[in-house]
């Protein structure tokens, strides 16, 4: 716990004795310690301490948003007068104490339990490892980031809870040059866990894994341009159905009537093949919690069920706005930014197809083996996203391979064009970047035949 | 505690410690109102402080920053960044700057706009909303309507006795319409920037913003072919800024840069001009000094296509042999980097609807949707963009659904033409429209 009961408490009355019908306040304190390696030795080291305090309130469906990092009392009162004084109506509501507090996954263990030479160490094998693939890898970063986050919520509904987020990520960068022309390659991991848990991730995978994506980007050529057959591998190919659908289906977009797939639940979206959840009770994912930045238990969510519109993703004032019932889905980078509904573990559920049955239903089409970042418009449906590796197919066939292709289409319509879906689901770690900040999520598919795709290489 | 008083408290603790430190400190407040179907959506007033510490010792460097600014958190950050410091060994000895004479630039802050009444502002966001859906009855909401208005204050001090500090403001508005019609959905977008609140016109943003998205009804697919296009100012500046970090002499020493070893040499058409300029009166990134102190100064970075010099901080200067450039980067919890201020094309003569009936069909690129397309390390891209068709000079239908590629070296080594039209910037990169021939288009066969 960050501060105490007794204080929060007290600026919960301030906000609602000044005409609030809903108060809340966020603490986050959060320690982060980042790890460079680059030019073949240690480049950065940095410690942070992040610390402040959310107050938010809403009047019927406006809501205001303030927020300090002086968390005295005398901060904190100032902050929720600054929030009152934009009040424009004002109700009596009856204020509901607050429960006994509940913190979840609490953890004695500070920021890092190893020495700062194991850190080294990892990322010295991670630079060797990328530079042993081959001499035409000219530069190699990696980075180690250790973040712990404690988060404490009490609303004006009674809500009381803590939580301790653990996250580790690491990266690496391989560059790659020959010729003139140059590229790169990464390879990530992130998960949730303590400094204990890095015995978990291959550190030579991830060097290896970079440097040899590099060379195989440096020597593609050019994918084509128009409009083919997409054979989206697993894992991180689930960032379609993220920016596809996903973002849609926040009700952030919905409550504005600015996503295209607002008024359709219960109405058929997709193939019978798609069935689509996102889920903040996995194990150890990086998406996952115990708790929203609402304070509301984290849920499996079933967006779509063979084919159908079964649930949005769900907030506070998203549930006031649309009238649909939270989903746990209230998420924030940290103190700074107002909670909005957000993804969590995000992907398509396995289904009946193997790989090769998919790739013998192209004549002429596109493999897209790794994916790299994507983007959305909700209120058109118009996505796109970035390809890192891919393979021209031909009459059921894997060619050679290819760079430079993005993908577009629009949402609704690639859905219906999901004809087949694999057995085997994979997940994969990435950072969604929306109007509450950057947050950590997974994606996650098993491979995916999408019938037809507008592929941005050249003519 | 004040944020000057911290600073006394941590350059102390380092002085006490033997440290030579230099402090960044930053302190901001910032309002963002946001409307929704005529009523008030989001009303957000805050403010925020963050200070961190960048100890030198040698060749040696480490970072720390908090945002808890009692005396044992300071101390404990000094000591992290030392602790950090014993790290990390740099190639040459680093030193902090030395000089007592602060420079100053007044245009950046006008202490008028601290005293707008939050009414006017609120009525500001509700016009903007208001005028956008009342422009006419196909315009089916307004998705994102935000007025957001920020002071940023920064402070640099070290141990060797600098202490400077400037303050910047502004008001940025933004307004995207959502129309409908028999064909699907389009979606365009507004925005403007001052320093005066006065000088916003929220009608006539909210107009611009409703005109450019009916104008996008019955948007179509171009066919795959190569084409001219014009790259509108925004979206010019967009290009421009995804190469902004290949001018950096780190990017370039580190060989991430794929301008290394092309000084000298003519890297985009005759008609480019690239300037730094840290003084733009209404520039986004202006600055009297940089992140370690030191003078800003103008720097042409291309020169009628050939490639003049980096960017580049103490530390590069040095490593490289080439001019101090005063770039120095850093925020309170990033270590020292190099980054442009505001990237600035310098304008040509002809006007927009010259560029635009350059030839029989020209694509007019109104948006980028989005980067990840973008590979940094070759300068290869395929991005997803929508734009505008101009038959022998004139619009005749709107284009979506689309990827252009190639490689951005490439392209702006073949801009044939530079506009008149540079806007207030409203991000780091100044650009007017430009002309390129022989485009890929990736749309329909």
């Amino acid at each position: 716990m960050l501060l105490q009961d007794d204080l929060l408490s007290k600026i919960i009355e301030q906000l609602i004795g000044a005409g609030a019908d809903f108060a809340e306040v966020y603490v986050e304190d959060t320690r982060k310690r980042q790890f460079t390696y680059l030019n073949a030795r240690p480049d950065r080291a940095v410690s942070g301490h992040t610390l402040g305090a959310g107050i938010r309130i809403f009047s019927g469906t406006e809501q205001i948003y303030t927020y300090t990092n002086d968390l005295s009392e005398k901060g904190l009162r100032r902050a929720a007068e600054n929030a009152a004084a934009a009040l424009k109506s004002r109700t009596k509501i009856p204020l509901v104490p607050p429960e006994q507090a509940q913190i979840f996954n609490p953890r004695p263990e500070g920021l890092t339990t190893r020495d700062s030479d194991f850190h080294w160490q990892q990322l010295a094998l991670v630079d060797e490892t990328a530079r042993a693939v081959n001499s035409l890898v000219t530069q190699v970063q990696a980075d180690m980031t250790e973040t712990v986050k404690t988060v404490q919520i009490m609303n004006s509904e009674g809500i009381n809870r803590s939580e301790v987020r653990n996250y580790l990520s690491a990266i690496a960068f391989a560059y790659a040059e020959d010729g003139g022309e140059k590229e790169n390659g990464h390879k990530r991991t992130a998960f949730l866990g303590t400094s204990d848990d890095w015995d978990q991730v291959d550190f030579r995978d991830l060097g290896q894994g970079a440097a040899e994506q590099a060379l195989r980007i440096l020597r593609a050529e050019w994918a084509p341009a128009g409009e083919m057959p997409v054979l989206i591998d697993s894992a991180f190919g689930g960032v379609i159905f993220h920016e596809a659908c996903g973002h849609g289906l926040e009700t952030t977009s919905v409550a504005k009537n600015a996503s295209v797939f607002c008024g359709k639940l219960d109405e058929r979206i997709a193939d019978e093949c798609v069935t689509a959840i996102d889920d903040g009770t996995l194990l150890g994912d990086y998406g996952s919690l115990e708790i929203d930045d609402e304070g509301e238990p984290t849920q499996r969510t079933v967006l779509i069920e063979k084919g159908i519109l079964k649930s949005y993703l769900v907030d506070k004032i998203g549930a006031r706005k649309t009238g649909y019932k939270i989903t746990g889905s209230g998420r924030r980078q940290d103190y700074r930014f107002a909670p909005t509904s957000r993804m969590r573990n995000t992907f398509i559920a396995p289904g009946e197809s193997t790989f090769e049955e998919m790739l013998k239903d192209i004549d002429y089409g596109l493999y897209a083996k790794d994916l790299g970042g994507g983007s959305v418009m909700p209120g058109t449906g118009s996505y796109n996203f970035a390809v890192n590796e891919a393979f021209i197919v031909r009459n059921g066939k894997i060619e050679k391979q290819v760079k430079g292709a993005s993908l577009i289409g629009t949402g609704i319509e690639t859905l219906g064009r999901i004809k087949k879906v694999g057995k085997e689901l994979k997940l994969a770690a990435g950072t969604c970047g929306s109007v509450s900040g950057m947050i950590p999520v997974t994606v996650g598919q098993p491979p995916i035949l999408v019938s037809k795709l507008t592929v941005g290489g050249k003519v | 505690m004040t944020l000057d008083r911290a600073i006394d408290l941590a350059l102390e603790a380092a002085r006490e410690k033997g440290l030579q430190a230099e402090i960044s400190a930053v302190e901001a407040t910032s309002t963002a109102i946001g409307f929704q179907s005529r009523k008030l959506d989001q009303y957000s007033v805050s403010e925020s402080r963050q200070l961190g510490v960048r100890v030198v010792n040698g060749r040696h460097e480490g970072v720390a920053y908090s945002e808890s600014l009692d005396p044992e958190s300071l101390i404990e950050m000094i000591e992290e960044a030392a602790a950090n410091a014993k790290m990390i060994q740099k190639e040459l000895d680093l030193e902090l700057q030395g000089e007592i004479e602060t420079p100053k630039l007044s245009d950046i802050y006008n202490p008028g706009l601290e005293s707008v009444p939050t009414d006017k502002k609120i009525q500001f966001a509700e016009e903007l909303e208001a005028t956008a859906l009342d422009t006419d009855q196909r315009i089916i909401s307004v998705p994102y309507c935000r007025y957001t208005d920020r002071r940023v204050s920064r402070t640099i001090a070290n141990t060797r006795g600098f202490r400077a500090q400037y303050q910047t403001n502004g008001c940025t508005t933004y307004v995207a319409c959502l129309a409908n019609d028999n064909e699907g959905s389009v979606m365009a977008w507004d925005v403007s920037f001052s320093r005066d609140f006065n000088a916003l016109d929220a009608k006539k943003l909210a107009k611009s913003a409703a005109e450019k998205t009916l104008e996008r009804l019955g948007a179509r697919r171009p066919s795959n072919g190569k084409y001219t296009i014009v790259f509108e100012n925004r979206v010019a500046e967009e290009f421009l800024s995804l190469m902004s970090s290949y001018f950096s002499g780190k990017s370039v020493y580190e060989k991430t840069s794929p301008l290394a070893d092309k000084k000298g040499q003519k890297i985009f058409a005759d008609v480019l001009t690239v300037v730094d300029d840290p003084f733009l009166a209404q520039g986004q990134s202006s600055r009297p000094f940089d992140d370690e102190g030191y003078a800003s100064k103008k720097t042409t970075l291309v020169e009628n296509g050939r490639l003049m010099g980096f960017l580049t901080n103490s530390v590069y200067a040095r490593l490289m042999k080439e001019p101090h450039t005063a770039h120095g980067s850093r925020s309170p919890s990033t270590d020292l980097s190099v980054s442009p201020s505001n990237l600035v094309v310098t304008p040509g003569q002809r006007p927009l609807a010259d560029l635009l009936a350059a030839d029989k069909n020209v694509i007019l690129i109104t948006d980028l949707l989005g980067r990840a397309g973008f590979r940094a390390a070759s300068g290869d891209f395929s991005l997803p963009v929508e734009g505008l068709m101009y038959v022998d000079g004139r619009m005749d239908h709107a284009l979506k659904d689309f990827l252009i590629s190639g490689n951005i070296l490439d392209l702006f080594k073949r801009v044939e033409a530079v506009g008149n039209d540079s806007l207030v910037p409203v991000s780091d990169c100044v650009s007017p429209s430009l002309l390129i021939r022989d485009v890929n288009v990736a749309g329909k066969a």
